[in-house]
């Protein structure tokens, strides 16, 4: 099976003061097409780090991403942009909806920076929101709706322009315990159904429990759980 | 930029302009567009009132004055004028002198006058110089001996009214030193006014058939010719010239001293009008800067759904030019309104401020009495003018708006120049 992900000796540090933390060290791993990643480990051990750089969203210090056969690490910032916006998908731990928008409005616009027109990208979005559920909602601001809905419509703007990998960082760790399952069951089964790679960081073990590969990041390097 | 990206950032844009979920920031774009449109309105206004004074003194001017062009009677052959009036594009063609006398009213007043001579059948002949004479007392009638029209204010000063007599002292003499001062009689069979004060005041017009009596030696006569489109002059100028050897004088180089002076105050006047855009274009920097330091965690996601630098720039530029358009817009619809009923805006605050002393008047009608006085605010007793003249010009309007435009396009252009989206993480992750 092909790999969606490969990591290549990859390398993440910061500056705290004088003195320099090693986030990652020398970090080697592949992502099989389709699979579902979970990381989980001590906060600040680099989990966010790691799918930040997977995302494009902070640069590694030496190393190769390399996501669907392109070594992200080597494009220029409009092909970083184009990445982001048809090969991926980002979850966050807030939902971080844009509050001008409704909730249909929130999930057209990547659909639209993509190129789409407004009413295709409203009829995509409108199938996504039905996937989670959120039809109903739609055209609801984000502060009318509860958290668990708004990270519902977080996750049907992640994956509207059919990204071949999703990254979710914490996506239930703002929720309460019932739209934690709700939210995770509705991410697991979406993925499922459209065989998108997903690599998830959770400290919720119900969560982890349901990944392909479950990983722990400790001392910079993954360890299989 | 593509259509799609234009499409995606004007319909972001506009949301973010007119969020359905108001907040206080849509109160500062409001406040900016409101102050973009007070800016337009008082330039479109301002400079309307200003256009409709000086074209009311230019048009005096070239229609009663200088004529569009002028050429010297002698140096053209006597069918030239004949000629003259067959040439495409030419309204009319007179005879006409102008000498300058001492004159003579009522009580011993006397006034140095300019008087104009024309053909008694002016009347028919130059249907513009009619047109801007308004007689307000007799008629225009030249052909009566010694007939001579006076303006408004050159009677009232001279205290003449239609049928009095009055003198007007010439100088007769072949050279210098035999020029003698003589007395002429002269009715009064009409009085004129033009709105524009120096004819009203010096002005006295005559008949052809006087500059005789009036000047010594061979008569001073001039062409005076005046075209369709005043603007189509050089060319009529330039063939008049090589035709006749004659030195035809166009009135922008008659007039060149005193319509460059109305053009430089207007210019000034716009200049410091102008400088309410820097003000409010100052406003549209702050709160635009303040919107970027508002949105910053929108920019970061945004930057992570995979929308470029320069298009998180480009929707911020666009909301100005929406706050441009919008100001820019009003203001030219208000400036408009404003400028075309300016006159019945007046007589209506006249009316408003007239009414406390009319109530007072009913009130204490015994001790005072209001009843009667209704106040203008450009009342003819005190101002030379009717009327308020309003003259709306197109390109002025269409600069007016686009300065607007532009003042909030550049202001916002200067707020985003320096947005950085270097490191969207560390946004997305200081929740």
């Amino acid at each position: 099976m092909m790999d969606i992900l490969e990591i290549k000796n990859l390398y993440k540090s910061y500056k705290n003061g004088d003195e320099k933390l090693q986030i990652i060290k020398g970090l080697d791993f592949s992502l099989p097409k389709g699979k579902r990643m979970v990381i989980t480990g001590e906060s600040g051990c680099g989990k966010s780090t790691f799918l930040n750089m997977v995302g494009s969203l902070d640069q590694c210090d030496s190393g190769q991403i390399i996501v669907d056969g392109t070594d992200i690490t080597q494009l220029d910032a409009q092909g970083l942009c184009q990445y982001r916006n048809h090969t991926i998908g980002f979850v966050f731990q807030f939902h971080y909806l844009l509050k001008e928008l409704t909730a249909l409005e929130n999930v057209m616009i990547p659909a639209m920076v993509a190129g789409l027109s407004r009413k295709e990208a409203s009829e995509r979005a409108e199938e996504l929101l039905e996937s989670v559920k959120m039809t109903h909602r739609k055209d609801f601001y984000p502060s009318r709706l509860s958290g668990g809905e708004r990270q519902r419509v977080a996750v049907a703007r992640a994956l509207v322009n059919n990204p071949v990998l999703l990254l979710a960082d914490e996506p239930t760790g703002n929720l309460d315990q019932d739209n934690s399952r709700l939210v995770e069951k509705l991410l697991f089964q979406i993925v499922e159904e459209r065989k998108t790679s997903l690599i998830l960081v959770t400290h919720d073990p119900t969560i982890a429990s349901h990944g392909d590969i479950k990983v722990k990041l400790e001392k910079g390097k993954f360890v299989t759980i | 930029m593509g259509k799609a990206r234009h499409r995606w950032i004007t319909f972001l844009s506009s949301r973010y302009l007119w969020g359905r979920e108001r907040d206080s920031k849509n109160v500062t774009q409001i406040l900016s567009a409101l102050g973009l449109a007070a800016g337009v309105l008082t330039l479109i206004t301002v400079i309307s009132v200003m256009n409709g004074l000086q074209m009311g003194y230019i048009s005096s001017i070239l229609e009663i004055g200088s004529y569009h062009i002028r050429i010297d009677a002698q140096d053209v052959p006597s069918e030239f004028e004949d000629t003259v009036r067959k040439e495409r594009g030419v309204k009319s063609c007179v005879r006409f002198a102008d000498i300058q006398v001492l004159s003579q009213g009522s009580l011993s007043r006397m006034s140095p006058i300019n008087v104009r001579c024309v053909d008694s059948d002016a009347a028919t002949g130059d249907a513009g110089f009619m047109q801007h004479l308004k007689i307000t007392s007799g008629s225009f009638n030249l052909k009566g001996e010694n007939s001579v029209i006076l303006g408004s204010e050159l009677a009232r000063y001279l205290r003449l009214k239609v049928g009095d007599s009055f003198v007007i002292m010439a100088l007769s003499g072949e050279t210098f030193n035999t020029l003698k001062p003589k007395n002429i009689d002269f009715k009064v069979t009409g009085i004129f006014k033009t709105g524009y004060y120096e004819y009203d005041r010096n002005l006295a017009i005559m008949s052809l058939e006087s500059v005789p009596m009036l000047q010594s030696g061979p008569p001073d006569f001039k062409l005076g010719i005046k075209l369709n489109n005043l603007y189509r002059d050089k060319a009529l100028v330039e063939r008049l010239s090589t035709v006749t050897g004659a030195q035809a004088v166009s009135w922008r180089d008659y007039n060149k001293a005193f319509f460059g002076a109305l053009r430089m105050e207007k210019y000034a006047m716009m200049f410091l009008i102008c400088l309410i855009f820097v003000v409010i274009g100052v406003n549209i920097y702050n709160f635009m800067r303040r919107s970027v330091s508002e949105k910053i965690e929108d920019i970061a996601v945004l930057y992570s759904l995979g929308v470029q630098e320069k298009d998180v720039r480009r929707i911020f530029i666009t909301e100005g030019a929406f706050v441009g358009i919008f100001g820019g817009v009003l203001g030219v619809a208000l400036g408009l309104l404003i400028s075309i009923n300016l006159n019945a805006i007046f007589a209506i605050a006249g009316k408003v401020v007239s009414w406390p002393g009319q109530v007072f008047s009913r009130l204490f009608g015994d001790l005072f009495d209001f009843a009667g006085v209704q106040f203008q605010l450009f009342s003819p007793d005190y101002f030379y003018i009717q009327e308020v003249p309003v003259q709306v010009m197109f390109s002025e309007v269409m600069f007016a708006f686009f300065f607007a435009f532009f003042a909030a396009l550049v202001s916002a252009y200067l707020a985003v120049k320096k947005l950085d989206v270097k490191n969207p993480a560390s946004v997305l992750r200081c929740e």
